[in-house]
């Protein structure tokens, strides 16, 4: 490209150029540079060093590589956890926490508990209900089953989780399945009765209970729990539902529901 | 038969044909399509100062010129295939060199490494960071002349690129304006006003020599 050819190409456009034309005079007066004696080499060796470059891209191997490792992540949790956060669905360690008036169910879950072979703590024993042991609970539908207790004024602390500190917490005591007589199961409902004339004669209620909620009087002759029978020496195993009452009231016979 | 035998002769050539340095551009690149690596030494040969002497006067460093004018080939070399013979060379070669002098410049200005010559200074600056030389007269008429080179050369080097990039390639390379209009992707309309404000900015930097 010499300078001659640039001149023509200019001339022809010189009309264009008039103004300021002074300036593109001083323009093209200007000394050309030219490219160094080793340009072509220099232009092979970036040409060769292209070539022989490896593909460094790493774009590909990303598009796999980052949804696979956030995979292996959170499998790695979910093993070494045993569950998500918030997945109630696993088992969860039980906890020794209160005394078992705070407990009290009239229906535990015999089918669910298991016992653990080595309890973390020593857990209490109340002499109503029998024996007690450290279990580990593995039923789904355990927050949701009945649970009565004899005094609402003190919660029951149920906690959950898989989580592994709520597995390193002292185990809960939760009644073993037994043979519940009726006088202690009404106790619990928070009334005072006799067996009288083929029935539970209520004696007294206490305040703020089951049994008072549900509209239970004394005088009240308690004949059926859940539809089930009572008499002196019936035992109910397991517990009951606990919702409803046969009364005999003033020679009449009432249902009452049970109210928590 | 008579065909065959034609063919194959053609073959034959075309298989030890020399480029010809009086080949067109396009014959050239075709040849370097089919792997002629002279075609593309010629190439090269035709272009490097040119492309060099552009780049020099839009970056005013000649070491970096090299670099891109380097690059530029390169860049052409690996998308020959891609090249169409819809225009000339010369504007293809001229936008590739264009384009990585505008990513240098972009580079520069993120590593805030501002010229002392004013290279980048916007529009709104470019009154400004412009000293004159003295114009007082010199007894040695090169160094009068290697003097004003200079000082033309940071005149130019202070202009915004989007005056700068077509007043080179009228005023310093010689083009068309139809051709800097196809190298700048811009309306012919557009070209001819930026070469006309980049002369009139530079007619003021440099009024000691009018």
């Amino acid at each position: 490209m010499d300078r001659t050819k640039l001149g023509n190409g200019m001339n022809q456009q010189n009309g264009l150029d008039t103004e300021n034309g002074e300036v593109a005079v001083l323009l093209r007066k200007l000394p050309r540079v030219e490219a160094p004696g080793d340009f072509d080499f220099g232009v092979k060796a970036r040409i060769a060093a292209a070539n022989s470059k490896p593909n460094t891209s790493f774009l590909p191997f990303l598009k796999v590589a980052a949804p696979l490792s956030l995979l292996l992540v959170v499998g790695a949790f979910v093993i070494l956890y045993g569950t998500l956060p918030g997945d109630t669905s696993v088992g969860s360690v039980a906890e020794v926490s209160a005394p078992q008036d705070e407990q009290i169910s009239l229906k535990p879950e015999p089918a669910t508990v298991q016992p653990i072979a080595n309890p973390v703590s020593t857990p209490q024993v109340d002499g109503r209900s029998g024996e007690q042991v450290a279990v580990a609970i593995s039923n789904p539908t355990r927050r949701t089953g009945p649970i009565r207790r004899a005094n609402r004024a003190q919660p029951i602390s149920v906690r959950e989780g898989g989580s592994i500190d709520s597995a390193l917490r002292p185990a809960r005591v939760i009644p073993a399945p037994s043979d519940v007589p009726v006088r202690e199961i009404l106790e619990r409902l928070g009334m005072k009765a006799e067996f009288i004339d083929g029935g539970w004669k209520v004696r007294s209620t206490t305040d703020n209970s089951i049994a008072t909620r549900s509209g239970v009087r004394s005088d009240d002759v308690i004949e059926a729990i859940d539809g089930r029978a009572i008499t002196e020496a019936t035992t109910l195993k397991g517990g009951v539902d606990g919702k409803s009452l046969n009364v005999r009231r003033e020679g009449k016979q009432v249902k009452l529901d049970l109210k928590n | 038969m008579a065909l065959d035998k034609l063919e194959s002769r053609r073959t034959e050539v075309r298989s030890h044909h020399v480029s010809d340095p009086n080949q067109s551009d396009h014959e050239l690149i075709e040849a370097t399509k089919n792997g002629d690596e002279a075609a593309f030494a010629l190439i090269v040969g035709r272009y490097r100062n040119p492309i060099t002497n552009y780049l020099y006067r839009f970056l005013n460093d000649y070491e970096e010129a090299v670099d891109l004018a380097q690059e530029t080939f390169v860049r052409v070399y690996f998308a020959i295939e891609r090249y169409h013979t819809d225009y000339a060379f010369s504007t293809y070669i001229y936008r590739i060199a264009t384009n990585l002098a505008i990513s240098e410049i972009r580079k520069r200005k993120r590593r805030t490494i501002l010229s002392l010559t004013g290279l980048f200074q916007t529009e709104a600056d470019d009154t400004t960071e412009f000293q004159p030389t003295d114009p007082r007269d010199l007894q040695d008429k090169a160094l009068v002349d290697d003097e004003r080179s200079r000082v033309i050369a940071r005149a130019i080097a202070t202009l915004p690129p989007k005056y700068r990039f077509p007043v080179i390639l009228r005023d310093v390379e010689g083009r068309t304006y139809e051709e800097i209009a196809q190298i700048l992707e811009l309306g012919l309309g557009t070209t001819k006003s930026r070469i006309s404000r980049a002369r009139a900015l530079l007619k003021e930097k440099l009024k000691t020599y009018f």
